[in-house]
């Protein structure tokens, strides 16, 4: 067959000829003509009111390790490209809407994602290792994802080892609770994609009696752009407040209503950017860790 | 974006946008969302009016919008079970005047090209369906991807040639 008989049959044959339903098209038109339907624009100013309840419990594949663990999923709107900023310089705004608290360009913080409840997809373990000798890690495994990406995990014994053998800044000036609990679970992630790394991440958990104390730390490959955008997703979003902590920061903190004593706080560094969880914390002792939060 | 300039832009290209959506997404479902998403930032962010490619900057909007929620898919999220459109989505053509059995060839041939075109891996799939679903030239393609033109040309030979084997030998 000649490039050029190819070159018509495809012309041909890909012409634009699928038109979506009426009704698609009208709930578009209806959505533009009423404003009031978007999500929220910022602290305390939440406009949401799309009804959507978000119901569901949604969970990192992590945290099948650590049963008492907190159940976030993040949904990554990452979106568009542009010139590659330092996370702290575009990204400081936090908008909390109904179903998640985000940061980065608003225009593409959709409530609607935040709010979907996921399902995990099949996976399929291509590799498992073990350490060798002057490996700092426990155990790696490496999954396929809907048939192209790649995770590969590493699991550490603790934050500190994690820190020093990863890309990672530590969080924290000094470790919450060092004298009275170690990190649970350290994993290391790397998302890849046609052997393209996406991202890499950090996630620990702090397990202390009745009390979960959770960390994710993200670094996208390319960089941060002002296109970008980065949400958590929540049950619902309520009592938003902020606190300034003792090192000159103001976090905002961000409670899940449809959960006991739940509070997210959405942290952004220069390189990476992430969140913290407290589950069973009081609020002095959300302050408290607050306080030990580095963010250069 | 006042009703009147939005509803020009659903009807001048809302049905080129839905056929890639659909190509691209290979689910119906997951083809009206992004459909759906692709026009609410798009016309919500009203910078439309200021492109002077329209439908390229909407198709780009789709591309990012469909490779975030694949990569969402990297952190576990399922994504809708791809069905293969059928056939009679696939069918679909205007009158061309052909007598009913050029029509039968014609369609079947059609098919069969849309039916392969599905069947590509997806970074393949989707600078075919840019250059000849969406008229756009290797520039506007690599732009939108974020890929050097190379890369891009580099795919489409490689979807042809994989396109030509399958057409020609029924693999």
């Amino acid at each position: 067959m000649e490039n050029r008989e190819l070159d018509a049959m495809l012309k041909q044959s890909l012409q634009p000829a699928i038109q979506a339903e009426e009704s698609l098209d009208r709930a578009i038109l209806e959505r533009l003509a009423d404003p009031s339907d978007a999500g929220g624009d910022g602290i305390g100013n939440d406009q949401a009111g799309n009804g959507m309840t978000g119901k569901g419990i949604k969970g990192r594949a992590f945290q099948r390790n650590l049963p008492k663990a907190a159940a976030i999923v993040l949904a990554i709107l990452v979106i568009g490209t542009g010139t590659v900023y330092a996370a702290g310089y575009i990204y400081n705004k936090i908008i909390v809407t109904d179903h998640g608290v985000s940061i980065g360009n608003e225009e593409y913080i959709i409530d609607e994602e935040l709010a979907k409840p996921v399902e995990y997809a099949p996976v399929e373990e291509v590799a498992t290792q073990e350490p060798g000798e002057g490996d700092q890690w426990l155990s790696m495994k490496k999954e396929k994802v809907s048939g192209q990406f790649f995770n590969t995990y590493y699991t550490y014994p603790d934050y500190q080892t994690a820190i020093g053998d990863t890309r990672f800044e530590s969080l924290f000036t000094e470790l919450p609770g060092k004298e009275q609990g170690v990190f649970d679970s350290v994993i290391y992630s790397i998302t890849e994609e046609d052997g393209d790394v996406i991202s890499y991440s950090l996630d620990a958990c702090f397990d202390l009696e009745d009390k979960i104390f959770c960390t994710h730390q993200m670094m996208a490959d390319e960089g941060f752009t002002e296109d970008d955008a980065f949400g958590v997703s929540m049950q619902q979003t309520g009592n938003v407040r902020t606190y300034l902590s003792g090192s000159g920061t103001e976090f905002t903190l961000v409670d899940d209503l449809e959960r006991e004593q739940y509070t997210i706080v959405l942290i952004f560094r220069e390189k990476d950017l992430g969140y913290l969880s407290f589950q069973g914390f009081s609020e002095e002792e959300i302050h408290h860790i607050l306080d030990l939060v580095k963010l250069p | 974006m006042n009703t009147m300039n939005a509803e020009f832009y659903v009807k001048e290209y809302g049905k080129s946008l839905y056929s890639f959506c659909l190509y691209c997404t290979r689910d119906k479902e997951a083809a009206d969302d992004l459909y759906q998403q692709t026009f609410l930032v798009a016309l919500e962010k009203d910078e439309i009016k200021r492109e002077a490619n329209p439908k390229s900057y909407l198709i780009t909007i789709a591309m990012n919008l469909w490779r975030n929620q694949m990569r969402k898919a990297a952190w576990r999220k399922k994504i809708a079970d791809v069905s293969y459109l059928g056939e009679e989505e696939l069918a679909q053509i205007a009158d061309r005047g052909c007598s009913v059995e050029e029509e039968v060839q014609k369609r079947q041939e059609e098919v069969l090209v849309r039916q392969n075109v599905l069947k590509l891996p997806e970074k393949l799939r989707v600078v075919i369906l840019l250059y000849y679903m969406e008229d756009m030239s290797v520039e506007e393609i690599a732009l939108a991807l974020k890929i050097p033109a190379g890369t891009v040309k580099s795919r489409m030979n490689k979807a042809k040639n994989v396109l030509k084997e399958r057409l020609q030998y029924g693999k």
